[in-house]
């Protein structure tokens, strides 16, 4: 609080000062241009002069706050977290030796304190702690704040409305992931999420999720972000998921995050409708989808005819994310393909190739040290040389560890 | 300054120059405080998106994109375990750290191979997307996996980059300087801006004087003002070229350059611009340039973003030669980059920065050393001349005295407010004290410095020189 206002007051500040910085600069200039066009006669500093007190009072106040402004804020702080302490212990008080309730209203370091202690709380005592939400009417407080036209009151009110995970408020989240500003509807859409979390029996066909789903459609959230929202809350994502695939069709920029968290969550049971999305024309979903189903583990039948085509694409990343897909299928049915990319063009290709085969054991070893003699394509014998290795020992362990995290 | 013969030739010269020396000033002032209040409004956006969304969703949710960060290093035996040890505490989920001693005379990989275990490899897994010299050892950590270390030929830093580009596995790469040591957090305030927006292509961070900083298990502790004032001074300077200068072109989206002490990029966009030039001492404005060119003349939607927040400490020259060595290598680089996108000057196939960023390069950053030094003998020529308007002079030399100190205060102001990391106000006074005195000496010198370099771009094109360093506390 005492930082957003000591922000605002520097920024009222810093204002100040370029008004008077360029009104100065102006002085500097009418002054010059007077003294020439009137032939050296004009003499008149007063400009000049007003410019240069005004100058260095910008100077007293830039020192002052650059002085004291982390004195005053420690203070501050200090004093907030004593108030914060002596909340918690208080709240502690009325739920466990039962003492009497403060009265309303709440200071916002109560409101804190009183959150934080639900997070840390589960069963009887955070319903307790629920109780207390709604006898203070804290939810009517945040929702006044949400239909504020301040920026800051908004994002304050969303971040205790995620806190407090209120099922009744999530209409009003709903509604403010269609705000113009970017901040808002990112922190709408995680409260929601948040929220979602926190109600029971919660299933796809559920009137929140549909709301929500609904929603999140048409509001504009960054891919990424949105991602990271959809893989927060297992409890929320996988009904919000499996509702979002029940869907007839899914823009590009919604299907890639939706895939990815799945991916992220390993939501094993939805690899099927992944790859549903095998074909998908966009190359970067196409990717997605491939990474996905190799995190899952999981080879769709749909793949096999495609997988040539994969491995030939002139994207790079659809090339190796099928070299690792074909990792899933039994040596015996990948051999033919593997031998053939262990000679393909591209270099990364024939190195996640061998890769792949040695991942395989001693049968892939077997497999790479074959490729060194009777391979036909130069590249391959290359490649698959620099890794020959006996058969009968385990993967080198140094190639184990190039192996690392598929990205 | 007014003179007052407007008859002949000599007068309407001396008259032009008067009004050049006046619009400049007014050009470089007006612009400097315009950036400072764009900077401050970006910082203070900044402050509320940490504050609002907080990080801990982005680990929380594996929405992260993993990092390779980029170390070259050349003779860095005394700062390079620190560094290290620095960033393998950086807490972020996925990362690998490359670093390349780049034909090192000193014992810099014998230090480091002492320190975290490291065993020679095979090179297999190295293949040359970007042309560079050849490695002539692989090593990889027994202790750490995800650390790297390869010695290669010397090559320069740009090549050493390129050997780590090479390498890198991830899709995002972050390049830090051998003698610096981020912040904890550096990372994942970084990479955050890459999930939020899918356009952003490289992100700059905030790199601070590390002189007099107490490093403890690769973690700075505690932040102490440095000894010299040579060093004092430069704080002010990178406070003001950071909080002022680059936040504000970030926040109108012309960055021209991110530190190479510090910087993330996506990979992919590197490798599309062919990685870093080699025949420059500025291939960190190199690269930013060439990215803003690729992008434009393909019309792809991109960012480059600048975060004031993740910080990056490195340490700065503590004597005055070192100091004189590097701001002209930096002028050079300048020249090297301004000439080698010269097409952009001017073009509107490339906005804003072709029509606004270049030229501001040009006329305010360039040329600045040529024009303030004219300014100087201009000065000395009227008094000796006895021409010179005492009174106006005077109103003049004082409001360019204050208008640099309301900036170099208006920075400090703005790191005051959000790193609050000098805690003693005595350290806040002598920082106060440092901008005041700014102006007395320490800016001319640095000004012929840079004056010399102008005329020394040719000759000393790509030539690094070194920089004598005294290593971590």
């Amino acid at each position: 609080m005492w930082r957003r206002l000591g922000s605002y007051f520097y920024h009222v500040i810093l204002l100040a000062v370029v008004v008077v910085e360029l009104a100065a600069l102006a002085a500097l200039v009418s002054t010059f241009v007077f003294y020439f066009r009137s032939g050296g006669v004009f003499t008149d500093y007063t400009f000049l002069k007003i410019a240069l007190g005004t100058s260095l009072l910008c100077i007293l106040a830039l020192i002052f706050h650059t002085v004291f402004y982390p004195e005053i804020s420690d203070h501050f702080d200090f004093r907030h977290d004593r108030q914060y302490q002596a909340w918690l212990q208080r709240w502690t008080n009325v739920l466990f030796k039962l003492e009497d309730l403060p009265p309303k209203p709440l200071p916002p370091v109560a409101v804190k304190a009183l959150l934080d202690q639900r997070a840390l709380l589960i069963g009887t005592d955070a319903s307790l702690l629920d109780s207390l939400v709604a006898f203070y009417q804290l939810d009517q407080q945040w929702l006044k704040g949400l239909k504020s036209r301040r920026l800051d009151r908004r994002l304050a009110a969303l971040a205790a409305l995620e806190a407090a995970v209120l099922p009744q408020t999530l209409p009003a989240v709903l509604a403010q992931m269609h705000s113009r500003n970017l901040l808002v509807r990112i922190s709408a859409a995680r409260c929601a999420v948040r929220i979602l979390a926190a109600v029971p029996d919660l299933h796809p066909r559920h009137k929140a999720v549909l709301l929500f789903v609904r929603t999140l459609v048409k509001a504009r959230v960054p891919a990424g972000m949105l991602e990271s929202i959809l893989s927060l809350e297992v409890r929320a994502s996988v009904p919000i998921l499996e509702c979002l695939f029940q869907r007839q069709s899914l823009p590009a920029d919604l299907l890639q995050p939706v895939i990815a968290a799945v991916g992220n969550l390993r939501l094993v049971e939805m690899a099927a409708k992944v790859a549903t999305y095998i074909e998908t024309p966009v190359p970067a979903v196409r990717v997605t989808v491939l990474q996905v189903l190799v995190k899952l583990g999981y080879f769709p039948p749909a793949a096999w005819p495609v997988l040539r085509q994969f491995l030939y694409d002139t994207n790079l990343a659809i090339n190796l994310q099928a070299v690792r897909l074909l990792m899933l299928l039994p040596l015996e049915r990948s051999k033919p393909l593997l031998w053939e990319s262990l000679g393909h063009l591209r270099w990364e290709v024939r190195c996640e190739t061998v890769f792949a085969l040695l991942q395989y054991g001693p049968l892939g070893i077997q497999l790479v040290n074959e490729a060194v003699q009777e391979h036909p394509v130069p590249a391959a014998v290359q490649i698959a040389s620099q890794f020959q290795t006996n058969p009968g020992l385990p993967i080198n362990a140094r190639v184990q560890e190039w192996l690392g995290t598929i990205v | 300054m007014v003179g007052n013969d407007s008859l002949t030739i000599w007068g309407g010269l001396y008259l032009f120059f008067q009004y050049l020396i006046l619009a400049y000033f007014v050009l470089v002032s007006a612009s400097y405080t315009l950036l400072t209040y764009l900077g401050l409004r970006s910082i203070l956006r900044y402050n509320r998106v940490m504050s609002s969304y907080a990080i801990k969703p982005l680990l929380e949710s594996q929405a992260y994109r993993a990092i390779s960060i980029l170390v070259p290093a050349y003779n860095e035996e005394k700062s390079i375990i620190a560094s290290v040890r620095s960033l393998l505490s950086l807490h972020y989920p996925v990362f690998e750290i490359i670093v390349v001693s780049d034909g090192s005379r000193d014992g810099t990989v014998d230090v480091l191979r002492e320190a975290y275990h490291l065993t020679e490899i095979s090179l297999t897994r190295y293949h040359m997307t970007i042309n560079a010299k050849p490695i002539k050892r692989l090593f990889r950590s027994v202790n750490y996996p995800n650390l790297i270390l390869v010695e290669k030929e010397n090559g320069g830093k740009a090549d050493a980059l390129n050997v780590a580009l090479n390498l890198a596995r991830y899709p995002l790469v972050c390049s830090v300087d051998a003698d610096s040591t981020l912040d904890v957090q550096a990372l994942l305030r970084t990479a955050y801006l890459f999930v939020e927006d899918e356009t952003v292509v490289a992100v700059g961070g905030t790199v601070r004087p590390l002189n007099g900083a107490i490093i403890q298990d690769g973690q700075l502790v505690e932040v102490r003002l440095p000894p010299t004032w040579i060093e004092r001074l430069q704080i002010v300077e990178y406070s003001r070229a950071f909080f002022a200068g680059r936040a504000g072109w970030a926040e109108i989206g012309i960055l021209m350059i991110i530190s190479g002490a510090f910087g993330v990029f996506k990979r992919e966009s590197v490798l599309a611009v062919g990685g870093y030039r080699t025949n420059t001492v500025g291939e960190d404005m190199d690269l930013v340039m060439r990215l803003h060119k690729y992008y434009l003349r393909h019309k792809l939607p991109y960012q480059i973003r600048f975060t004031p927040d993740p910080l990056c400490w490195t340490e700065v020259p503590s004597d005055l030669k070192t100091l004189r060595r590097q701001r002209n290598r930096w002028h050079r680089g300048l020249w090297e980059n301004l000439w080698e996108h010269r097409d952009m000057l001017f073009n509107p196939r490339y906005g804003l920065v072709g029509l606004v960023g270049v030229p501001y390069a040009w006329l305010v950053e360039a040329a600045s050393p040529a024009v303030e030094l004219g300014g100087y003998v201009f000065f000395l020529l009227s008094i000796l001349l006895g021409i010179l308007n005492l009174e106006f002079t005077f109103y003049f030399m004082s409001l360019a005295i204050l208008f640099g100190l309301v900036l170099s205060l208006m920075s400090i102001g703005i790191e005051t407010l959000l790193l609050n990391r000098y805690k003693r106000i005595s350290d806040r006074l002598i920082f106060i004290v440092a901008a005041c005195v700014e102006f007395l000496g320490y800016r001319q010198i640095l000004l012929w410095e840079r004056f010399r370099a102008s005329f020394q771009v040719w000759g000393k094109r790509g030539q690094w020189g070194s920089m004598e360093r005294k290593g971590f506390r």
